[in-house]
């Protein structure tokens, strides 16, 4: 455990050089978010954007490990694989859910100071874990392609596998309203908002799990 | 204790430092029952490896110049000195024979032989 | 003795690379080189023994313990310095101490920053802003500061002036004054470990040519220079390997003085460890 919260310190101090770059991004999206027409659009914006900007930050740790062949390092100290790879996903939810505490805050700051209302913090929360839910998706693509790819290499792979997804995603739709077959994407989206939340969450926990299981088997293989 | 050693001499390096100690033993630099530098000391402070420092111990233990006591270290023997003067006087004795024969070859005189020896000991 | 490191039959096959068979035994209190040409194979006999790749066969015990199956245990007491890698460039000595400590058990702060302090490295400057022989002394330090039994080092003395090199050959002189330590060292800078190593393993095309001690090597073997008609008087079996050469041949002998002897008179010169390495590359037999 103590070796996860060593390798987790080694990440969050070298984002410290990280640190201006992120402050000028979050800057320029709370100003973009609230440059949308209704309130509720600023603050899923903000939210949102948060969110995508500290989970790509996690992602970044892979290019800085890359850079300094940092991999081969990390396994000649007391560490098992398990514990390198579980501390990257712990590093990476950990710093999804900033974004997420961040963007709720600055969403109600924001909506008090513009509206000396506070806004409603459900709805926050939702969009909050639907943010989460997305770059779930994301990174649970990303972090296995890099384990078996490498960084740079994942990175362009990520790009393939989205667009599959979406090509597969669109073909069915496609195909459906072709055959006229009838999707009751109303009843199903109607059960899902009344348990939005609860559904959200366990959709990003199976993901995040799944997802760290291929990374681990990949990486217990790989010949670094 | 002052051992200066030649990488590139055609010695080698365990003999150079067995050489130099003995030296010192037998011109009283080094005492009787003094405790010499441990191997890995030396090892370090001349750069080289333990087991050239080992096996130049190794080899004075065994001529009877050095003792070692386990896990304590290498001792000065008390040899006798009688012993190792003899010793001493045997090489020289060995080295004077060859410079005579050469000598006898040669036609060099024994008084001509004698007159080197003054000059070699720094005396008119 | 008791051997620190033992690396028995090892077998590990590549696309196009093989290592083939690989024995190295270090005996505790001593200094190990592993010497040969990029691509030799150090580097992965080191990727072995570390268990940052799988062996195909073979054995590996540090301390007595096999490497894989006691792995965590035995790198609690193992000090590591790679060429080409460390933990990243964006942190300084003090953010590694911060890391360090939650690594090892044995993490010793106060002894990493007399380490910083000895070596003149600045505590709160980013390694990227570091000389390359800053970077070393860095990953020294860290290697030395969980008190270690054992040091693997693959080539820390590449690219370091002779200046920051005699204080590294130091350092390891320090750490073999316990009779308990040992260290494995790979280089292909082949002076460095002509003084201090007590053995030498010589590894070409993934295949161990030879291994003696220091002295063995450097005080016995020889090397015969001498023309081709003396050269054909000369017996296969009283050399290792001969190059020929423009002028003259040269040819390197396992006991110069035995060699001297048998065909008298010839010039015999006192061979580095480089020497040895180029006949036994590019000699013939």
């Amino acid at each position: 455990m103590n070796g996860i919260k060593g390798l987790i310190t080694k990440d969050l101090l070298q984002l410290k050089t990280y640190k201006r770059t992120l402050i000028v991004f979050i800057f320029v999206f709370v100003v973009s978010g609230m440059q949308q027409e209704t309130m509720d659009g600023a603050m899923s914006m903000i939210t949102i954007m948060l969110i995508l900007v500290f989970g790509m930050v996690g992602i970044a740790t892979f290019s800085y490990d890359e850079m300094a062949k940092a991999d081969r390092y990390i396994l000649t100290l007391p560490l098992t694989r398990k514990e390198v790879v579980r501390a990257k996903y712990m590093l990476v939810i950990l710093l999804t859910l900033v974004g997420a505490v961040l963007g709720v805050l600055a969403s109600g700051i924001i909506s008090y100071a513009m509206s000396k209302a506070l806004p409603d913090f459900l709805e926050l929360i939702s969009y909050a874990l639907g943010g989460i839910l997305g770059i779930a998706f994301v990174e649970g693509i990303q972090i296995p392609c890099m384990y078996k790819f490498g960084a740079e290499k994942g990175r362009m792979q990520i790009f393939i596998v989205i667009a599959i997804m979406a090509l597969l995603l669109g073909g069915i739709f496609f195909i459906g309203e072709k055959i006229n077959v009838n999707l009751p994407v109303n009843n199903i989206l109607n059960i899902l908002t009344n348990f939005l939340p609860l559904v959200l969450l366990a959709l990003t926990a199976i993901i995040y799990f799944v997802s760290y299981k291929i990374a681990y088997k990949l990486y217990s293989k790989k010949e670094i | 204790m002052n051992i200066i050693i030649s990488n590139s001499s055609n010695t080698p390096i365990y003999e150079q430092i067995k050489e130099q100690i003995k030296t010192k033993i037998i011109s009283n630099e080094l005492k009787a029952g003094e405790l010499l530098p441990s191997i890995r000391s030396l090892a370090k402070d001349l750069r080289i490896s333990v087991i050239t420092t080992k096996s130049a111990y190794e080899q004075l233990v065994a001529e009877g110049y050095l003792e070692t006591v386990q896990g304590k270290g290498f001792y000065v023997a008390n040899k006798n000195i009688e012993m190792m003067r003899e010793e001493q006087l045997q090489k020289v004795e060995n080295l004077i024979d060859t410079a005579v024969s050469i000598a006898k070859i040669s036609n060099i005189s024994k008084g001509e032989m004698k007159n080197m020896l003054d000059i070699l000991y720094g005396e008119e | 003795m008791e051997n620190i490191l033992e690396v028995k039959n090892l077998c590990k096959k590549y696309k196009g690379f093989e290592l083939r068979n690989i024995n190295i035994e270090v005996p505790k209190g001593m200094i190990m080189g592993l010497i040969g040409e990029n691509g030799a194979g150090k580097s992965t006999t080191i990727k072995s023994i570390l268990n940052v790749i799988n062996r195909d066969s073979g054995e590996i015990n540090i301390f007595g313990l096999d490497n894989v199956k006691n792995e965590k245990q035995i790198k609690e007491d193992i000090g590591v310095v790679l060429d080409d890698s460390f933990l990243s460039d964006y942190l300084n000595p003090t953010d590694i101490n911060k890391i360090m400590k939650n690594m090892y058990k044995t993490w010793d702060e106060k002894l990493y920053f007399e380490y910083i302090e000895k070596f003149n490295l600045p505590r709160n400057k980013i390694s990227k802003e570091f000389s390359s022989g800053m970077k070393m002394k860095l990953k020294i330090a860290v290697a030395l500061s969980h008190h270690p039994k054992l040091l693997i080092l693959d080539e820390p003395t590449s690219g370091l002036d002779p200046v920051a090199r005699n204080e590294i050959l130091d350092i390891f002189q320090d750490f073999i004054q316990d009779e308990e330590h040992g260290i494995f060292v790979s280089s292909h800078i082949t002076s460095d470990l002509e003084h201090i190593a007590d053995y030498i393993t010589f590894i070409n095309e993934g295949e161990i040519v030879l291994t003696k001690t220091r002295d063995e090597l450097l005080e016995n073997f020889g090397i015969v220079k001498c023309s081709e008609e003396d050269f054909k008087k000369f017996d296969k079996k009283d050399y290792v390997k001969f190059k020929r050469n423009r002028y003259e041949y040269d040819i390197l002998v396992e006991d110069k003085v035995e060699f001297a002897r048998k065909y008298d008179a010839q010039i015999i010169d006192k061979p580095t460890i480089e020497d040895i390495m180029l006949i036994y590359i590019k000699g013939e037999k």
